[in-house]
């Protein structure tokens, strides 16, 4: 009996019992599960666009921003070209960058957090302050001011976006780590002699991964809000996502041509649908993970 | 107390020191910073010598570019200590605190007047849905809240935008008219204590301010619907009602000051989205404010525009994250015990 | 026996979750006569601080008086009904005339305001006329009652004074009107023995001078033989013993009574011998048929799971049990 608990919360099963668990918070929340097939909904049409919705490279002059139609269901843009298609196709860019983001940011944050929580004392504290003056100089105009400075692309973006977004995830991370430690088993596990990195990996962090999966979805969501940003104030090169295309649309005054509102509103409305699933699915896992916040 | 206000203080100026420096660091010290690019650019575009370019360099950045590096930086670092940005690169001869001072104004004015609509509206309709929480409506009205929360809020302006500037409604005319949709003021008004101008006024800003009201009013509404509700669960809440006293006092003496304790802090933090938020919704609004000033000087790289800009920003910022944190102390008495106890864990 | 103060009769109070409604007292009678001390004992979950916070008003918002009243004669005779009395009304009854405690009470100040005008507020509530300083005056009083330093403790903040402060705080507090009834939820958990033992020894003491009548829910068997007359134990939300306080610890006649005085450690008992009642309480969604302890029950029969046993009184003590323990004459 004992053996057979203790077999169940070994690492090999933790993976396959933390996706589980996810899969239980979203299949047991209506508006949870509403955020995953939307956001699910996406990452297919992200997949198979390229080959089903191909994006049309040439503009066509005799169709110019024309209202919905049988061959084109949301219009033409200002080249002539299907919105469909770049709808369709437009999803990817963001999900790639935020996802890349967040796994970067989170893990810069989850080590600097982590360590500083374990270590504690003075360097505890001056990270912590750190982190506080950090929190308050404003996020979004600073990358604009270093755009003046770096050339901004998706990668370099990410990389800056995970390292301004440490001090935000240290703080959670680190008070979380905080709250573990003064658990009865990570004092047995300090007291057993087993190693601080022993401790933190194989005993802290696999109690963390809710908590973690929660503020992934946060981390995206602002990377999606600041790549969005950008590419709308026209600082990152204009690939092919819905910001370049609220950018485009923007730019030609579609809004004041309301037979080809939609040119406007399909990448508006497709930002905001994915921002929701993510806060739908990271609402959903909070339930589950952080009872306490339950009611 | 006082200790704790003075560390309060101190954090305050560290934080806008580390962002001067920061600035110092990216216009200075960078391989390829500004001003060596300038130099460059005057030495390869006008066949001028290094000595010449440096000079002009020192003219236009108002730096004493052969003294050592720390040298330069301590007198960056008075100059700044004396809102002292130097010239606008773009516009020679102007000020750049000229012209902050001439654009802050109205980003104050709208930014201001969507945080304090977004606070007053958000704070009672969350307190009310606390109470209201077994109604049908609750689940409604929270529900477009997280909605709210979560839409980046230039997306929001494009909605409001669509709603106010472009659908007739069969009317054949917009609700605001197109003029009145960018821009602080009309031409044809004068600027001044007269009613035309302040009604202008109103009518060209009230979309940025509606922008930053519904971008906020979300998330002051959870808030105090969060911090309200287990409020009302605690014991000195059931006991005051068990006491007999009347429900006014229990909301305004017990219920409200306990609740708000949470929400001032997040007054300043909020305020730093809000000023990010300002860069993209100005721009939209084609609202002349120091966000879309910061956005021009990026794109023109006025230099010390910038760096003006953004440490006013982020002092503003700082700033309000002061007051806050005294204001806490104000309504809070256990303050100090506190931050013991933080201290001690 | 018709001098009763608060009687409860055939409450029903339930609970809205996500199952369905959830039975958290169901048809429970209890009487409480003037000047007695009424202990309410069980597990945790039996529905007894439900029953209780029924009286002031204050139970959650998921929580529905299915059925019942709760009766509470006021001191010039009239009898009304605390679940069915207007707002306001039932406002100036509170505190004046019954008042309640939680346990746990640490946090029953506000902690942003001094501790006096919780004092000045209460009494305003209810009598307007009476000015601040004889507010203050009577407030000291009570505290040096409660072997208080008034001086120190009005133009405190909650947080500067120690639990045990707080609770004796509180009993002044309470007695500032002097109320009729006192309610209390577990008065004493989280205070050390020794500040248990002074709150104790205060109740007694202001019973004595003040002579109200009260009920207390307490896990503690041991509370209850320092400060009860009767003894009233719940099981899954149902009232199933009555008995006074001697004749409950000397021969209590409803099994699980039996089972709750058999689990108190003794010095004299081994500690491997230490009984526990088996099994755990039923789900009260969707309750079992017959009497809800018969599961857990040594005594029990076929009968006793079909079919709920009514309630029998005899020589003032009343048990609902179809095999109830027989009755003891002395302490084995």
């Amino acid at each position: 009996m004992a053996e057979k608990v203790y077999r169940t919360l070994s690492s090999s099963g933790r993976a396959q019992r933390f996706f589980r668990q996810i899969w239980y918070a979203i299949s047991h929340d209506r508006v949870g599960m509403i955020g995953f097939v939307i956001l699910a909904v996406i990452v297919v049409l992200s997949v198979i666009s390229p080959a089903v919705f191909p994006v049309d490279v040439e503009s066509d002059p005799s169709s110019i921003l024309q209202g919905p139609s049988a061959q084109h269901i949301l219009g033409t843009d200002h080249l002539g070209r299907d919105i469909w298609c770049q709808i369709a196709n437009g999803g990817r860019e963001l999900l790639v960058l935020s996802f890349v983001t967040a796994v970067l940011g989170m893990l810069i944050g989850v080590l600097i957090g982590a360590f500083s929580a374990v270590v504690g004392g003075r360097f505890d504290e001056i990270m912590l302050f750190l982190a506080d003056v950090w929190l308050s100089i404003p996020r979004f105009p600073l990358l604009v001011v270093f755009s003046a400075f770096f050339t901004l692309n998706n990668t370099t973006l990410a990389l800056v976006l995970a390292i301004l977004s440490w001090a935000g995830i240290f703080r959670t991370v680190r008070s979380e780590v905080l709250s573990l430690k003064e658990r009865d088993y990570i004092e047995v596990a300090f007291m057993q002699g087993l190693s601080l990195g022993h401790i933190v990996i194989k005993e802290i962090l696999p109690n963390m991964m809710g908590f973690l999966a929660v503020n992934f979805t946060l981390l995206m969501r602002s990377t999606i809000y600041s790549q969005v940003g950008l590419v709308f104030l026209g600082l990152l090169p204009l690939e092919q996502n819905w910001g370049v295309m609220i950018n485009l649309a923007w730019t030609q005054g579609v809004i004041y041509n309301p037979r080809t509102i939609l040119y406007l509103l399909a990448p508006t409305v497709m930002i905001c649908l994915l921002i929701l699933s993510l806060v739908w699915i990271g609402k959903a896992l909070e339930d589950v993970f952080n009872p306490s916040l339950r009611k | 107390m006082v200790a704790y206000l003075v560390k309060k203080l101190l954090k305050m100026l560290f934080t806008i020191w580390v962002v001067t420096t920061l600035i110092f660091v990216l216009i200075r010290m960078m391989p390829s910073n500004p001003v060596d690019r300038y130099i460059e650019e005057q030495m390869v575009v006008y066949g001028i010598g290094y000595e010449e370019a440096t000079l002009r360099a020192q003219s236009l950045f108002s730096m004493e570019l052969d003294e050592p590096i720390w040298k330069q930086y301590l007198s960056f670092l008075s100059d700044v200590a004396n809102f002292d940005f130097g010239q606008s690169l773009l516009s020679p001869g102007v000020d750049v605190m000229s012209i902050i001072a001439a654009r802050l104004p109205w980003t104050l004015f709208t930014v201001g007047m969507g945080l304090l609509l977004s606070f007053i509206i958000g704070i009672s309709v969350g307190a009310l849905m606390a109470m209201k929480r077994d109604r049908w409506y609750e689940p409604v009205v929270s529900g477009f809240a997280s909605f709210l929360s979560a839409i980046p809020d230039f997306l929001i302006a494009i909605f409001l935008l669509l709603i106010f500037g472009v659908f007739t409604y069969g009317m054949g005319h917009t609700i605001i008219p197109i003029t009145s949709l960018r821009g602080n003021y009309s031409m044809f008004v004068t600027p001044g204590w007269n009613a035309g101008f302040i009604l202008d006024v109103l009518l060209h800003g009230l979309l940025p301010i509606l922008t930053y009201m519904f971008s906020q009013l979300g998330i002051w509404i959870l808030l105090m619907k969060g911090s309200t509700t287990s409020t009302l669960n605690t014991d000195y809440v059931q006991i005051a009602k068990v006491r007999g006293l009347r429900q006014s006092t229990i909301l305004v003496n017990y219920v409200g000051r306990n609740a708000m304790l949470p929400i001032v802090t997040e007054f300043a933090m909020r305020l730093g989205f809000i000023i990010g938020g300002s860069l993209i919704i100005e721009q939209l609004f084609v609202y002349q404010g120091i966000g879309l000033e910061l956005l021009n000087a990026t794109n023109g790289r006025d230099y010390p525009l910038m760096q003006g800009i953004f440490l006013i920003m982020t002092s503003a910022i700082v700033l309000c994250n002061f007051l806050a944190e005294i204001l806490y102390v104000v309504l809070d008495p256990r303050i100090k015990l506190k931050k013991k106890v933080r201290e001690n864990g | 026996m018709d001098n009763w103060i608060l009687r409860f009769d055939d409450v029903s109070i339930s609970y809205r979750t996500k199952r369905g409604s959830l039975h958290a007292v169901s048809h429970a009678s209890l009487d409480v006569m003037e000047g007695e001390s009424v202990a309410l004992i069980g597990e945790s979950g039996c529905g007894k601080t439900t029953l209780a916070t029924s009286v002031v008003g204050i139970l959650p918002l998921a929580a529905r008086i299915d059925s019942g009243r709760a009766l509470y004669r006021k001191s010039d005779g009239d009898v009304v009904d605390m679940y069915a009395l207007a707002r306001n009304e039932k406002r100036l009854l509170l505190w004046k005339d019954v008042v309640m405690m939680f346990q746990a009470s640490q946090s029953s100040f506000n902690p942003v305001r001094r501790i006096f005008t919780t004092f000045v507020d209460t009494v305003k509530a209810h009598d307007p006329s009476k000015n601040d300083e004889w507010i203050l005056s009577r407030s000291r009083e009570l505290l040096k009652m409660v072997m208080l330093d008034p001086d120190k403790i009005l133009y405190s903040y909650p947080h500067e004074l120690s639990g045990g402060m707080k609770q004796r705080t509180l009993l002044a507090l309470t007695m500032i009107l002097e109320p009729r009834l006192l309610i209390l939820d577990e008065p004493t958990t989280a205070l050390d023995l020794i500040t248990q033992e002074k709150i104790l020894r205060l109740l007694n003491d202001m019973r004595r001078t003040f002579g109200f009548s009260m009920v207390f829910i307490t896990h503690d068997l041991s509370i209850v033989s320092e400060l009860a007359d009767r003894v009233v134990t719940m099981y899954a939300g149902k009232v199933v013993e009555s008995a006074p306080v001697r004749d409950f610890f000397l021969s209590p006649r409803h099994p699980y009574s039996d089972g709750l005085l058999r689990a108190i450690p003794r010095l004299s008992t081994p500690s491997d011998e230490l009984y526990s009642i088996p099994g755990t309480t039923p789900d009260l969604v969707a309750p079992p048929a017959g009497c809800l302890f018969a599961p857990r029950c040594g005594r029990a029969d076929e009968r006793c799971g079909r079919q709920e046993p009514e309630s029998e009184s005899c020589g003032g003590r009343a048990w609902a049990c179809f095999h109830p323990v027989e009755e003891k004459n002395a302490i084995d």
